[in-house]
């Protein structure tokens, strides 16, 4: 149902600002990943659309209608936290029924005492149970209802917490880092369980994380932040392949994208602090730039004569591919001091186990279409047209 | 950790029998005491107690005061101890969760009333009270008791209140629980531990309350029985197996409530120490 | 020594631990609506000030007048008579001194013999459950039982305690009546009472010292008492302090057991201020001076508990430090 959309909305704690003016459009059914590094205000920015915090300034609309100042049960939507939040003297089964039977509260139920009478009687009613059954079985958690969150597997207490926001069939699902409790196996297992609830209930999800694999696997789009600003907002086959600055650059992918320091210069491309050209011809201004390349489109010991020579640094062997490590200024200073040694590293990542050593000098060959050009002083990503160098 | 001393060890257990008899003594002679007839009491108390007089105590007790005292004295400390738990249930939500104007001041008034001797209070509370017509009614030693432990009990609960996580308070909020109901129906069935604990450093407290009932209850009919048995001192009207007897039926309650609860009390006593 | 470093990092981690926990609810947590907070502390601040605050400052009244006891409210204003009679009354500050000394002996005699009795039964043994039970007991008798108890060991002719006494050959003594007993009378009895809670609370203190801290004693091969200096003491040192505060506070407090033991006597060598102020308002019939002595009485407590914080927050940054 909703469409959301964020108008310059900030957070500020005290003087603090954590979060800066984000705007967004959210649609319907969309999958979306807030991704950033942990203290980027994501969480902030989701706790603000459930209304568990206060927007600052600007405003969260849905479907038009602003909902600043609407208590999280008034906008329709289930928040799962990243610790369960399972309520630890309640069943499975009353935890599941809980959110059904606060709809179903009146006023005076809340007096104490009489609210414990009428939890049970509401919990009782044959559509409340049948209900939390039917999601029972949905999330294969039906021979633990009676069972209380203590004694659940860290996996099946993640199923009760997604029931719970499930029970109420909300339009809106909020997700806060969800898996990062998980060990590595069950993250996998949880990640395709999410994606198959995600398209069987057809809902717009939210999704917080610090996880690109996370992001990359389950969102339909994304967005990156990083100190309470968005960084970019896309597919996740553009934030990969089109990264608008280093910063995404760097986050995404791992090993993350190389960025090379070059030299332009009369369209000429060449690795800094060595002879080496790269067969690649910007119309760039001259001066200093960031060569953005993906791993993956780099290979190495190719035919072509215009490769450029490293001496291979790691070489670490995964079974299907091989990460190997690499630098350009080695091939000629042997002698780099080991201050320079971590940021002049690059990465390929090749299928097979070549028999590659470290020491070897090689030859690299980078996939020119692939390269992404950053300003190295604002790390903005640039679009100049490519020609080939000129022989 | 086997110890290679044996002799160590086995000095180390003899001090801990002494201190379990140093503990342990006086109880034990209260009832020894209790069980002895008045003429071996003046001329030599037996050191071990005639159990088969267990039997006579309900008779000696009949025609005594001492249930009503007992009566009183109950009534003083359930009331205490829910008038103190409604107010600190409450008060420690607000200081464990909120930031309010005046958060200092309120912990600051808590703490002084722990700092006030109760002697202090009791000459101008007697002056108050006596406006109000609070004198000679057990409603009136409730009120002050409380005054006194209601801090004590906050603190604790405060200290339980803290321990449970946030989320569970917003995951209800989400839920459609209002606040209210937050604490209610989320918090306190997760803080009964403490809760037991309070409640019974409450009941300790109303039920051990000696100085304003000794001030402002002139109406025997009205006496705790810590009045009562104060009474007996230095009268000897009464037989000291009689007065023994009584004063064990007035420990009983108490030493049998610790031992059931000792676990909640220690760590509400823990918290309350580490709390300050 | 070799343990030190380890010691430094634990204390560290604790303190920086207790900060964190210590800082109230979590930056993220709702604010909006702050002001619920009064409602739900409102019972609790209005109630202590209508019967301690608006009590208290009745009492600040009362002291600048000559009210009796049989017409309390009546009364002229004295201006500072009661405070200057009382700042020249031998009989005043002989019950400060009383008061000191009852403090400190049984603050220092309870410390002592609970932090022994929580090392005992700390340690692993057959009936060890037994022995702490055992040992609290006196924590549940109510006061006024405990004072009965007492009255009757101490009983001059009958009593148990002159028996044992007899037994080793020594004459009677006079407890509860005899000038030079009254003291140790009572803060036996005060420590009998109170050294449980003690106890209760250095145990749970022992408990949080780490295993591997009683390990690396071994492996110095440290002996008992000295390990115990060198390790255990400095952990359990900021609960001591408390402890130490709280005992203060209630000593300064206590009624109960002195008023029922002796009254103050004999020959007032234990008449303590509280007995003192109870003493002259409702014996004397002084409620005026019984209130001006409560006020003097109040700035005693204040008074321990600044010097307390004052070594708490020099003791802290000694640690910091060290």
């Amino acid at each position: 149902m909703p469409h959301i959309s964020f108008n310059k909305v900030s957070k500020f704690y005290g003087d603090r600002e954590v979060i800066h003016e984000f705007d967004a459009q959210i649609e319907d059914r969309e999958f979306l990943v807030l991704l950033g590094p942990s203290g980027c205000g994501k969480s902030t920015m989701l706790r603000m659309i459930a209304g568990l915090s206060d927007i600052s300034s600007g405003q969260i609309a849905f479907d038009g209608r602003v909902v600043n100042e609407l208590e999280p049960r008034e906008r329709n939507i289930a928040f799962v936290f990243q610790s369960y939040a399972l309520y630890p003297h309640m069943t499975v089964r009353e935890n599941i029924a809980f959110p059904l039977v606060m709809d179903r509260f009146k006023g005076w139920y809340h007096i104490p005492i009489v609210n414990s009478i009428m939890r049970r009687s509401i919990a009782a009613k044959p559509e409340v149970k049948s209900r939390v059954v039917e999601v029972a079985e949905m999330l294969e958690l039906t021979d633990y209802l009676d069972r209380r969150p203590r004694t659940l597997s860290g996996g099946q207490r993640q199923r009760v917490a997604v029931g719970r926001a499930l029970v109420r069939d909300p339009s809106l699902y909020l997700l806060d880092e969800p898996l990062s409790n998980l060990d590595a196996k069950l993250r996998a297992q949880m990640r395709e369980e999410i994606s198959a609830l995600y398209r069987r209930v057809g809902k717009t999800f939210i999704y917080v994380t610090h996880d690109q694999v996370e992001a990359m696997t389950m969102a339909t789009r994304i967005i990156v932040l990083n100190n309470g600003k968005i960084q970019q907002i896309g597919t996740p086959e553009e934030i990969y392949n089109r990264p608008v600055n280093i910063f995404v650059a760097r986050f995404i992918g791992s090993p993350a994208m190389n960025l090379i320091p070059v030299t332009v210069s009369s369209r000429t491309t060449m690795v800094r602090d060595t002879t080496f050209v790269i067969d690649v011809s910007p119309d760039l201004p001259d001066g200093q730039y960031l060569l953005g390349i993906r791993p993956e489109k780099i290979t190495i010991d190719g035919a072509n004569s215009d490769s450029l020579c490293a001496r291979i640094s790691v070489v670490e062997h995964l079974g299907g591919e091989s990460i190997v490590g690499f630098r350009f200024a080695d091939a000629t200073d042997p002698a780099l001091s080991p201050s320079r040694m971590m940021e002049s590293t690059n990465y390929a990542r090749i299928p097979g186990t070549a028999a590659l050593k470290v020491g070897n000098i090689q030859k690299f060959n980078i996939d020119t279409d692939s390269v992404n050009w950053f300003a190295e002083d604002s790390g903005e990503v640039l679009h100049p047209t490519l020609n080939r160098r000129p022989c | 950790m086997r110890s290679k001393h044996p002799v160590r060890e086995s000095l180390i257990f003899l001090a801990c029998v002494l201190f379990a008899i140093f503990a342990a003594f006086p109880i034990y002679w209260m009832i020894n005491t209790a069980l002895s007839t008045d003429q071996e009491l003046y001329t030599g108390q037996s050191l071990w107690p005639h159990l088969e007089r267990v039997l006579d105590i309900p008779a000696f007790l009949s025609g005594s005061p001492a249930f009503a005292w007992l009566g009183n004295s109950a009534f003083i400390a359930f009331g205490t101890t829910f008038l103190s738990l409604i107010m600190a249930v409450h008060g420690a939500y607000a200081l464990s969760r909120f930031k309010f104007f005046g958060k200092g001041a309120v912990g600051f008034l808590l703490f002084a009333t722990q700092m006030l001797p109760e002697a202090v209070i009791v000459v101008p509370l007697f002056a108050v009270f006596a406006g109000f017509g609070l004198l000679n009614n057990l409603y009136g030693l409730v009120l002050a008791t409380t005054g006194f432990i209601m801090p004590v009990a906050l603190f604790i609960l405060k200290g339980a209140i803290d321990k449970v996580p946030f989320e569970l308070e917003e995951s209800a909020r989400v839920d459609g629980c209002p606040r209210y109901s937050q604490l209610m129906m989320i918090i306190f069935p997760l803080i009964l531990p403490s809760i037991a604990a309070a409640a019974v450093i409450a009941f300790f407290d109303g039920w051990n309350e000696f100085l304003f009932a000794n001030t402002f209850i002139s109406d025997a009919n009205h006496w705790p029985a810590t009045v009562g048995l104060a009474s007996f001192i230095g009268q000897y009207s009464t037989p000291l197996n009689v007065v023994m007897a009584v004063a064990f039926l007035f420990t009983l309650p108490a030493i049998v409530f610790f031992l059931i609860l000792q676990r909640e009390i220690v760590s509400g006593l823990t918290a309350g120490a580490v709390k300050g | 020594m070799t343990i030190t470093p380890t010691l430094d990092g634990v204390d560290q981690e604790i303190s920086r631990g207790k900060r964190i926990k210590g800082s109230g609810p979590p930056a993220n947590g709702p604010r909006r609506r702050g002001w619920i907070a009064y409602i739900f502390i409102a019972p609790a601040v209005i109630y202590l000030a209508v019967f301690v605050l608006a009590a208290l400052a009745k009492g600040i009244a009362l002291s600048f007048t000559d009210t009796r006891l049989l017409n309390p409210s009546g009364g002229n204003f004295v201006g500072a008579d009661n405070y200057k009679g009382l700042i020249t009354s031998s009989q005043f500050w002989d019950s400060i001194a009383v008061t000191l000394v009852y403090t400190v002996a049984t603050v220092f005699f309870a410390l002592i013999i609970g932090t022994a009795a929580a090392v005992l039964v700390n340690r692993p043994f057959r009936g060890r459950a037994l022995f702490r039970a055992i040992m609290t007991l006196p924590y549940a008798v109510p006061t006024v039982a405990v004072t009965l108890i007492f009255i009757w060991i101490y009983n001059k002719e009958s009593g148990v305690l002159n028996m044992g006494v007899e037994a080793l050959g020594f004459g009677q003594v006079g407890w509860l009546t005899d000038p030079s007993f009254g003291m140790i009378s009572v803060v036996l009895t005060t420590v009998w009472k109170v050294f449980p809670f003690v106890m209760i609370v250095m145990l749970a203190a022992l408990q949080s010292v780490p295993d591997e801290l009683f390990e690396a004693t071994r492996v110095d091969g440290a002996d008992g008492l000295s390990a115990f200096r060198a390790i255990v003491l400095p952990h359990i040192l900021p609960t001591v302090r408390i402890v130490a505060l709280l005992m203060t506070i209630w000593s300064i407090r206590r009624f109960e057991i002195i008023y029922l033991l002796t009254g103050g006597g004999p020959v007032k060598t234990t008449n303590t201020l509280v007995i003192n102020i109870y003493n002259s308002a409702f014996t004397g019939q002084k409620l005026g001076v019984a209130a001006a002595m409560g006020v003097l009485g109040l700035f005693l407590s204040l008074g321990a508990a600044v010097i307390f914080s004052f070594l708490e927050r020099r003791g802290a940054k000694k640690e910091g430090v060290a």
